[in-house]
């Protein structure tokens, strides 16, 4: 997965990350403060773009943050911070979801396969394509429009950078059904996004 | 190869680029070659996607109050007694 690109980063006057997480390992709470300062946006954005829902991410923000105190001691610098830290609140989301029950992270059971399956049904009907017709805001609508099993694959992969093999292993499902989810969240947005385009034109 | 084989191959091909077979039909059907144009163009989009917002003030204080509740704050030993004292004064300091 993506993980941020400074190799220092600065914290503070004097603080470096690395020294940061060191400092927080000990107990010091101005540097953990730190962390979450410098880590915070991205780990909300993840969690907001996986649930849809502004409450559910502050709490899993929250709890992301409460699992990132108990587990730092166990961090030995394997790989970065970053990615070290949003695997772990990747984890607290997709506990959250499972323990609410809900059928996204059954991948295996893909939705209405017959249909997501079958052909185009536009075989034939020639469309502009999108580049260049679609900007932040409307993407991130169209993602959050997704149903959630599809959400939560594309966000993963397409947004976050994880491979296939990281994402079956997280959600414990195969690599192929990891690829065949991706493939119809894309579909599925390619046609959310034509949609929101052809809404916008009527309009003007 | 027709439009329905070329789309069931769909993601293999936006994956690997497909064989020739998939490039030859790619060349010659402005259909799928849109397809496959949109399908590349979302991925793209959505390697640029920045971290939206920071979460509201509410939450971190909610991760302090968190730490307060697991009763961390009265650990003799270990990070958590001494992180939560600290926080705890900085709290009521501010």
């Amino acid at each position: 997965m993506k993980a941020l690109t400074q190799t220092k980063k600065i914290l503070a006057p004097g603080l470096s990350e690395a020294e940061a997480i060191e400092r927080a390992k000990q107990g010091d709470a101005i540097s953990f403060e730190a962390l979450y300062g410098l880590h915070k946006r991205r780990v909300y954005s993840l969690c907001l773009r996986m649930t849809g829902n502004t409450a559910e991410a502050e709490d899993l923000t929250q709890e992301a943050f409460l699992q990132l105190y108990r587990k730092i001691a166990t961090f030995r610098g394997e790989s970065a911070f970053s990615t070290w830290l949003h695997r772990l609140a990747v984890n607290v989301v997709l506990m959250h979801l499972r323990k609410k029950g809900l059928p996204e992270v059954s991948l295996e059971e893909t939705m209405e396969p017959q249909q997501e399956d079958a052909p185009r049904k536009d075989i034939g009907a020639r469309d502009n394509v999108l580049a260049g017709s679609i900007d932040r805001v409307n993407l991130e609508r169209a993602i959050e429009s997704l149903p959630p099993g599809y959400r939560i694959i594309f966000v993963l992969h397409d947004i976050e950078g994880y491979e296939h093999n990281e994402i079956a292993e997280m959600m414990g499902c195969s690599i192929g059904n990891s690829k065949s989810q991706l493939h119809k969240a894309r579909m599925k947005l390619r046609d959310l996004l034509k949609l929101s385009r052809a809404e916008k034109a009527a309009r003007h | 190869m027709t439009c329905v084989e070329f789309q069931k191959a769909l993601p293999y091909i936006i994956d690997t680029g497909g064989d020739a077979e998939h490039q030859a039909h790619l060349q010659s059907c402005p259909v799928c070659s849109d397809l496959v144009a949109d399908l590349r163009y979302i991925a793209e989009q959505a390697k640029l996607l920045v971290p939206m917002e920071d979460p509201p003030t509410r939450v971190w204080k909610g991760i302090q109050r968190g730490l307060e509740r697991e009763g961390l704050s009265g650990r003799s030993t270990g990070p958590g007694g001494r992180i939560l004292k600290r926080l705890h004064s900085n709290f009521v300091l501010s």
